[in-house]
């Protein structure tokens, strides 16, 4: 992406390039900045100070988490995007998604639970599925009374759920209300981008099987009381 | 946080390296990597800087960062580190990224890092990923043990040993297994265990595994099916793309070879191998300004690289002749020079090449300076020079009127190569091009058959037990052709029996020991190899004692 001197693409190309390596940088920048909030967060602190810093983390977050679907949403639209799937353990997945989060868990105080088979493993794409995952969490963080939970179960129809369920408030009634047409599929396409809802849909929708495609749901209760978000891959 | 994790790893004496270019990411990292206990942590900001350090101290983490600015990238840096034996099996490679798709473009198989993380990333995952990876390799010591030593016989029993027990990392040692199969041409094994593997889920290295079993037993179309249903999957499978030209030469669809690679160099344009493999194949394919812009994209990859060879320069500059570029040809070529002072392999590639160039330009006393000089430098290391350069060198005999002089290294090329087919099909286009086409036929078939018909005297004297006889004969056919894989083989087969049945002899060992060199150079995998160098190492094993 830095070589900028390809044969006959023109302006247009370097343009978009610079753009994609634009938000590399910025995306290599706040990974310093999560990093040194992180080490901040474990220093003694008052009770204000810990409350800024722990929005600090959760907005920054938020951005790279941004700044990777805006990447994704370039590379859908300039060279497609597609899903490039291997196996891999679920455990090893689930708890790398929550490690990606654990400096927003701890300042916030939440606890999480896992509830996976060690032997589970699924067809996917590492990077994505981690993408959606860590956008469910981060949700899921922001609204959770005091904890979270991450399940795996592989459903009747032989596709594999994974959950994100919080002991929050729940999802508000205007966003599960535009889920559910024929397809299955979800419509995001007023507002909801900082809930990273479009982007996980359509990572979900790049993982295709046997004719089946993957997907999101949308939820309140179960196990907590607060909001289910389900991936759904075949 | 509540994580059902297995005992973490104890990472306080093991010794780290982190390479970025970027200071301040250098220090998040040592700071992430004190986090563990770890205290013997070296970091380098560019490429030359980790090499001197790896050179110093074998670490057991290496963390790099892909883009390391100017000089070398992470993947050059792995190759080099890799081609120079700096990184053990044991040593876990990191490579830090700044996008998830850079796996599938980036180098060779068999430089693959451990893993790949991409930015960013804290402590917390780093931690899981390492730990991942040294569990990984301390199941898989055993079987690398083995591989290393050349056992690969017990290499894959191990590995059906650990497949029975259905471990949780049982798709590693199948994996490991079908690779081993694979080298030792053992493809009935491995097609089993792909089916296997496959009829449970559709793991991309297994349907590559299995399109290589159809390749290799001569069940083209079905590869090229398997091959093409990969890239159509993930047209990032770089590896498949390989698999999938080298199918449809050898079907004959050269034009469909050429732009499959066309379109897996222009999604992987920093992989020199690629850009070389597609330069070889439009050369052929007379397609030469493809196969300049090849070799020009190879020669400029090649700076940083240890695949950098004198062979792209000339190349370029072959292909250039017929495009508009003769005098950037001699650019080129004096570049070449430049680039490898004091290195008569790369002179001789050099003085061939401007003998064509100059020779094109009407330039006939440069050329004929240049065609000398050739001369002179095959002459003082004849014998030892690659099947490439001798046929380049035949053919500028032949071009320059000294017809002879090329047919008779011609002739000593088929002799020692008459199995090798594809040589044998350029010497072939050699003479073709040449307008030589009917006698490049006959020469070719008259010298091969020399050969065979020397070979299968051999073998029928070891069948009838004359095992002195035959080894006098093969000694003698060594003689003659040094670099004939068939011979070598047999020699050292021959060789090992004999020792089998009346004990050591140090002087055919020794000799089974330069045969067996020779063949692990230039054999392809499935020759046969592993097992003469198994029976190698018991003879030499069992007297050791």
């Amino acid at each position: 992406m830095a070589d900028g001197s390809r044969d006959g693409e023109g302006h247009a190309a370097r343009f978009t390039d610079l753009l994609a390596s634009t938000i590399h940088d910025m995306k290599n920048s706040l990974g310093l900045v999560l990093n040194g909030l992180e080490e901040l967060a474990c220093q003694p602190a008052g009770e204000a100070e810990h409350k800024t810093l722990q929005s600090l983390q959760f907005e920054a977050k938020k951005l790279s988490n941004q700044l990777i679907q805006l990447l994704s949403f370039y590379k859908m639209s300039h060279a497609g995007l597609h899903a490039h799937c291997d196996e891999y353990e679920i455990e090893d997945l689930l708890v790398e998604s929550l490690l990606r989060e654990q400096p927003l868990l701890d300042a916030a105080g939440l606890a999480a639970d896992l509830r996976v088979d060690g032997d589970l493993t699924w067809m996917l794409d590492r990077e994505l599925i981690l993408g959606v995952l860590g956008n469910a969490i981060g949700n899921a963080a922001r609204h959770a009374r005091s904890r979270l939970l991450l399940a795996a179960e592989v459903g009747g129809r032989g596709e594999l759920r994974l959950v994100v369920q919080d002991d929050g408030p729940g999802f508000p009634a205007g966003i599960l209300a535009q889920q559910g047409d024929a397809d299955g599929g979800i419509r995001f396409d007023t507002g909801h981008t900082g809930l990273g809802l479009s982007f996980c849909a359509l990572i979900a929708g790049l993982h295709r099987r046997q004719g089946r495609c993957g997907r999101i749901e949308l939820a309140n209760g179960g196990v907590l009381p607060g909001a289910r978000f389900t991936l759904i891959l075949p | 946080m509540a994580l059902p994790r297995k005992p973490r790893l104890d990472f306080s004496d093991k010794r780290f390296l982190i390479i970025d270019d970027f200071g301040d990411m250098r220090s998040m990292l040592r700071h992430m990597v004190e986090s563990y206990g770890v205290t013997r942590i070296d970091t380098a900001a560019t490429a030359k800087e980790a090499l001197r350090l790896m050179e110093r101290h074998p670490y057991d983490v290496v963390l790099c960062d892909y883009n390391l600015g100017e000089g070398q990238d992470g993947q050059q840096l792995l190759e080099e580190a890799k081609h120079r034996r700096l990184i053990q099996f044991a040593t876990v490679f990191m490579m830090l990224t700044a996008e998830n798709t850079m796996q599938m473009v980036m180098g060779a198989v068999e430089y693959y890092p451990d893993d790949y993380l991409s930015k960013p990333f804290n402590k917390h995952t780093l931690r899981q990923r390492l730990e991942k990876i040294m569990l990984r390799k301390q199941d898989l010591l055993a079987v690398d043990k083995l591989v290393q030593k050349g056992e690969l016989e017990q290499a894959i029993e191990e590995c059906d040993r650990r497949i029975a027990r259905k471990p949780r990392n049982l798709r590693e040692f199948q994996k490991l297994k079908g690779e081993l199969c694979l080298r030792l041409g053992r493809y009935e094994a491995a097609e089993m265990l792909y089916r296997e593997v496959l009829a449970e889920r559709s793991v991309p290295w297994a349907r590559l595994g299995l399109g290589q079993v159809y390749f290799h037993t001569g069940r083209l179309e079905a590869a090229r099916d398997c091959f093409q249903e990969i890239v159509a999957e993930n047209q990032h499978h770089m590896e498949a793309h390989d698999w999938l030209a080298r199918t449809l030469e050898a079907l004959g669809e050269a034009e469909a070879a050429q732009a499959c690679l066309e379109q897996a160099a222009r999604l992987s344009p920093k992989a020199i191998q690629r850009q070389m493999a597609l330069g070889d194949l439009a050369l052929r394919r007379k397609d030469f300004a493809c196969a300049a812009r090849a070799f020009k994209k190879a020669v400029k990859l090649g700076e940083h690289s240890v695949y950098k060879s004198p062979a792209n320069y000339s190349k370029q500059a072959q292909a250039m002749i017929h495009t508009s570029g003769k005098k950037d040809a001699l650019r080129v070529l004096k570049k070449l020079r430049q680039d490898f002072p004091h290195d008569d392999e790369a002179r001789l590639h050099a003085a061939l090449a401007e003998n064509a160039v100059y020779d094109a330009l009407g330039r006939q006393d440069e050329s004929r300076a240049a065609y000398d000089e050739a001369c002179k430098l095959f002459e003082a290391h004849a014998g030892q020079w690659p099947a490439e350069l001798v046929l380049e060198m035949s053919k500028t005999h032949i071009a320059n009127g000294d017809e002879n002089r090329g047919k008779e290294l011609i002739k000593g090329l088929v002799r020692n190569h008459h199995e090798d087919e594809a040589l044998l099909q350029r010497v072939q286009e050699a003479f073709s091009d040449l307008g030589m086409a009917e006698e490049g036929r006959a020469l070719i078939s008259d010298n091969r058959n020399k050969v065979v018909q020397l070979n299968n005297q051999g073998v029928r004297l070891v069948q009838e037990g004359r095992l002195e006889e035959a080894i006098s004969l093969f000694e003698e056919a060594l003689q003659d052709l040094p670099a004939n894989k068939t011979i070598n083989m047999n020699t050292a087969m021959v060789l090992l029996k004999y020792m089998e049945k009346h004990g050591r002899h140090d002087g055919y060992l020794g000799q089974v020991r330069r045969c067996l060199d020779m063949l692990r150079e230039h054999a392809s995998p499935g020759s046969g190899l592993e097992q003469l160098q198994e029976r190698y190492n018991r003879i030499v094993k069992s007297h050791a004692a």
